[in-house]
């Protein structure tokens, strides 16, 4: 599905990635996990066609990513909606891209709208809503496109905790319910555990995935698959990986 | 002191030339701001023709105007657009720049491609500040014509006030410059509501 073939990245002297394969399949939710500055945006920046790898190239669906390539849908930090258009507009969006006729493009977005839980904010610009119910119009605006793969870039990052939880539960609803291809960027252990199927730690400086981990929690999951003892083991797993690494980086910016 | 018509035809005349003149300016220069905006190409093409342009005030052009275009509307109308043509299009294109370029992104994603990103992202969202660069331009427009008037011309509130200084009529010659500013007042005003309409999503 994607094939991330021996990308190196280089932005002037500095490697933000280095020699970096990763290989995933049709319904994987990959979760890149890494502190910051370990290079997962630029990667994933990689797999929308954003930006072009130094060296190495991604493969999505057998075709090599050259350009932003609409089939990987992109869900940013920072929401990036148009504020110009109303939630409806902006969930139509792509569709309209696409020449798709008004009545059937709303319709259809609509659909979506509903799907996460903002019925009756139709017609609401986004300055007029909430940051967790941005995040929702843009999680509606990607589904809404058909994308075969859904990238997301730390999409709660920006939220607060409760309703973090409430996206992350929705999310994980959507993924049962669609099945996509999901890779999800994050920097809380927590997170990737309740997400992801499998996970790729990074390490930094340069940016190399260093531990690629099966999530074995059982699916369907909410919230509660936090209270099990296995959740707890895998954290604890990680949490060694990924320590040393921390006060590697830790030491690397203090001096 | 002409009768109320003629006052009146003298307003008119004047706003027109304003009108004309000023979307004759804006309907070139957002599209071409916009392109240029968007293209190092462009831009790096154009600028040379730009920087020659931009410089000149909107009087230097009065006499080449009558050369060829004698004292006839065409000439107002070209004096209004020469003099605001320029500062027009680089408002435009500045504000092209203050667009977040994650919007573009998004953009792209969604599959828009080239045109739509200009038409469906660049353009409504450059809107805020084209329109007050507008206002700026509008005002511009005014002095335009109103200095074409004074060199030139046979009717429009320019040619009021040159004509009531011409017979020592001081009252003609304030009341001139009064009737300038209430109907700049009032374009002003109407130019805010149209603005308050297209942009309703900023309020």
């Amino acid at each position: 599905m994607i094939s991330i073939q021996q990308i190196s990245k280089n932005f002037g002297e500095f490697q933000a990635l280095q020699h970096v394969n990763i290989d995933i399949q049709k319904g994987e939710f990959v979760v890149l996990l890494g502190a910051s500055g370990c290079g997962k945006s630029t990667l994933l920046n990689l797999v929308a066609g954003f930006d072009q790898p130094t060296t190495g190239r991604v493969v999505v669906n057998g075709r090599e990513v050259k350009s932003v390539d609409p089939h990987c849908g992109m869900v940013f930090q920072q929401y990036a909606l148009f504020p110009w258009l109303t939630v409806l507009e902006n969930v139509a969006f792509g569709l309209k891209m696409k020449g798709i006729a008004r009545h059937e493009r709303h319709a259809c977005a609509q659909r979506f709208i509903e799907m996460v839980g903002l019925q009756g904010f139709e017609q609401h610009f986004p300055s007029a809503l909430s940051g967790g119910m941005r995040q929702r119009v843009s999680i509606a605006r990607v589904l809404a496109n058909d994308p075969d793969v859904i990238l997301l870039d730390e999409p709660f990052a920006a939220l607060d905790a409760m309703t973090r939880q409430v996206l992350q539960d929705e999310l994980l609803q959507i993924y049962e319910k669609s099945r996509k291809t999901i890779i999800f960027i994050t920097h809380s252990i927590d997170e990737a555990l309740l997400l992801s199927t499998r996970m790729l730690i990074m390490s930094a400086r340069p940016g190399r995935v260093m531990t690629d981990m099966k999530n074995d929690l059982p699916m369907p999951r909410n919230v509660d698959v936090q209270l099990s003892p296995r959740y707890n083991e895998l954290k604890a797993q990680i949490w060694d990986t990924v320590q040393s690494e921390v006060m590697r980086s830790i030491h690397a910016t203090s001096h | 002191m002409g009768g109320e018509g003629t006052l009146m035809g003298n307003v008119l005349a004047s706003a027109r030339r304003v009108m004309v003149g000023f979307f004759a300016a804006t309907l070139v220069a957002i599209p071409l701001g916009i392109f240029l905006g968007t293209s190092t190409f462009g831009r790096a093409a154009f600028n040379p023709l730009l920087s020659f342009l931009r410089p000149l005030p909107s009087m230097s052009w009065i006499p080449l105007s009558l050369l060829w275009f004698g004292i006839t509307e065409t000439q107002k109308y070209s004096i209004v657009f020469m003099g605001t043509f320029a500062p027009a299009l680089v408002y435009v294109i500045e504000a092209t720049r203050s667009i977040d370029p994650l919007l573009i992104r998004a953009a792209q994603n969604l599959g828009a491609s080239r045109w739509q990103v200009m038409k469906e992202v660049v353009l409504p969202g450059s809107l805020p500040q084209i329109f007050s660069g507008m206002k700026v331009i509008l005002g511009l427009s005014w002095t335009c014509v109103i200095s074409a008037e004074l060199v030139a011309a046979r009717e429009g509130l320019g040619f009021l006030i040159m004509n009531g200084k011409e017979f020592f009529q001081t009252e003609i010659v304030v009341m001139g410059m009064m009737l300038i500013s209430i109907t700049v007042l009032v374009t002003d005003f109407v130019f805010r509501i149209i603005e308050n309409r297209v942009l309703k999503w900023q309020r």
